[in-house]
């Protein structure tokens, strides 16, 4: 949330522009209008990234429609067709990265999925749009794919990075059966995990060494600068961090 | 009473405090002394909150635990009388997933085919009416007898969607008696209780009894002006018309 300490008249409407069209979209959700959706992301886009876009219109409307629920002003079949509706919205503004696509074999990889029997992935979804954006090569299953699958298709493609979210409090052991399985890789990818339940909770005793618990696209943020400084380091052929690019 | 629903119902204290429960709810639930107990921690607030109203009687989705899993979406429908509430739960999972599976191939068509696919949108309207539609399930209670509750706002739309597979299944089964139970049912619109005296009709043409159950004096109200066209039968009850009707037909 933006906070203005200047509160003159100018700021007060910016805000109220803000947010009518943040319940705008969430209204558009709500009604199953992809056309309206689309249109405030695409005004937004004139002066939002992607990031911002995610981060300060798209989940929080998704949140907002959680908290609906919780007041009983909608039911899960709204739910379903909010979801629907946000799916597209999120492959439209994927749309001109699909195009400029990279070959299987660019680096970086990073695989994306949710853990079995977990289907809330539009977290995981922008996540991963993020990293195309970022020039990464990306594959991204969405969700509920079985250890067995994930395990094999890591062998295979060696990821420099695997994502995984979770939503659901009840899946952590599964979770935590994933990460174990990860830390006997030889590869040794890097992983980080995501989802609504990162804040809530201290998991910092059930990941091995190489995984990142990620909070939300603010702490995305930093990992990434951080990994952008830790490959130009590596291609300067020093290992410290002070380098100057 | 409650030995006999087909559905899960708790009778509880205002501070959820579980009093009796019905033979299906022994099923489904663990045995716990609180009904707070089988609510996700998550959705407790929820819970809580949906009592705290003026209402008679109320509506809401609930997350719950049962035997068979750590997380169920369920329909609630409580009935407050003081500190004294009654609370059914209508299992709602595999009817989501039905429509989760048919939203996901259709977001796959939208993400493969793009913008092309705004005139998709005929289509989740179509999925609405499916919600609408469980909102009164048919269910045969024995060959001759079948319940037909209806959940909710007594709307147009929702008439035709329960019509539809409520004819399906009424013409296959050929019950003798059909008992519409209106207990559950809060406002009536006027376009809605047309529909409804044209499915009655229909129902009567097919050589089959209607009997409404559960209505409140408004819903009477309601109906009067049909009164006459219809051969209706009414029974204060649920209670009353099972053991009339059930009861009897298995002696
Ligand atoms: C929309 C929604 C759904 C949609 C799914 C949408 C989808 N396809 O993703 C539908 C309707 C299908 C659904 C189904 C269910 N849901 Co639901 N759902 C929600 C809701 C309202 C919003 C979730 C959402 O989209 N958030 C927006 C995204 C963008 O936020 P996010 O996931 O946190 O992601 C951000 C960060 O966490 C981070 N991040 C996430 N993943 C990753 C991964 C990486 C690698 C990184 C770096 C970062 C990262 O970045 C994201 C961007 O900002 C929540 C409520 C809530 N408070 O979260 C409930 C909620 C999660 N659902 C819940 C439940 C119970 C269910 C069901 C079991 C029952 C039901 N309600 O029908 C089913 C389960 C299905 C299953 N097996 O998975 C509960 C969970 C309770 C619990 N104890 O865990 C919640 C909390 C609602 C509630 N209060 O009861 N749900």
């Amino acid at each position: 949330m933006i906070i203005y300490k200047n509160e003159d008249s100018f700021y007060k409407r910016v805000m109220l522009l803000m947010d009518t069209t943040n319940r705008a979209f969430v209204e558009a959700l709500l009604a199953g209008d992809h056309a309206r959706s689309l249109q405030i992301v695409t005004i937004r886009q004139g002066n939002c990234s992607r990031f911002e876009i995610y981060n300060e219109l798209i989940t929080p409307a998704m949140y907002d429609i959680g908290v609906m629920w919780q007041k009983n002003e909608i039911t899960v079949a709204d739910e379903h067709l909010a979801t629907a509706v946000c799916d597209f919205v999120l492959t439209q503004t994927e749309f001109e990265l699909l195009q400029q696509s990279a070959s299987p074999y660019a680096t970086p990889k990073a695989m994306f999925f949710t853990v079995e029997d977990e289907h809330h992935y539009l977290g995981l979804k922008m996540v991963s749009i993020l990293f195309r954006e970022k020039h990464w090569n990306v594959k991204y299953y969405q969700s509920n794919l079985p250890i067995d699958h994930v395990l094999k298709e890591v062998e295979r493609w060696k990821p420099n990075v695997i994502g995984l979210s979770f939503s659901l409090a009840y899946r952590i052991d599964e979770l935590t059966d994933y990460l174990k399985a990860f830390s006997k890789l030889e590869d040794k990818p890097e992983v980080l995990v995501g989802g609504r339940l990162i804040k809530n909770y201290d998991f910092s005793s059930i990941g091995p060494p190489q995984t990142t618990f990620i909070q939300d696209l603010d702490e995305l943020q930093i990992w990434f600068n951080k990994d952008k400084q830790t490959r130009r380091d590596e291609f300067d052929g020093t290992s410290t961090t002070s380098s100057v690019v | 009473m409650e030995h006999q629903l087909p559905l899960p119902l708790f009778n509880i204290t205002d501070d959820f405090h579980i009093i009796s429960r019905s033979m299906q709810a022994e099923e489904i639930f663990p045995l716990t002394e609180n009904l707070l107990e089988i609510v996700d921690q998550d959705n407790v607030d929820k819970m809580k909150n949906c009592f705290i109203t003026s209402n008679k009687k109320i509506e809401f989705e609930i997350n719950l635990i049962t035997n068979d899993s750590p997380l169920e979406l369920f329909r609630a429908f409580a009935t407050i009388n003081g500190t004294k509430i009654s609370c059914v739960f209508v299992p709602m999972g595999d009817q989501y997933d039905a429509v989760q599976k048919q939203l996901g191939e259709l977001q796959d068509r939208l993400n493969d085919t793009n913008f092309e696919l705004f005139q998709k949108k005929e289509k989740y309207a179509r999925i609405v009416d499916q919600f609408n539609e469980l909102s009164g399930p048919y269910i045969q209670l024995s060959e001759d007898l079948a319940l037909l509750p209806v959940f909710g706002d007594l709307t147009e739309r929702k008439i035709l969607a329960i019509k539809d597979s409520a004819f399906k299944r009424v013409y296959r089964n050929q019950p003798e008696r059909v008992l519409i139970d209106f207990t559950a049912v809060g406002n009536i619109e006027r376009e809605g209780v047309r529909e409804l005296k044209d499915m009655i009709l229909v129902m009567e043409q097919m050589g089959i009894y209607v009997v409404m159950i559960g209505l409140s004096p408004q819903h009477a109200q309601a109906l009067k002006p049909y009164r006459n066209e219809l051969h209706l039968d009414f029974v204060h009850s649920a209670k009353v018309a099972i053991q009339k009707w059930l009861i009897e037909e298995l002696r």
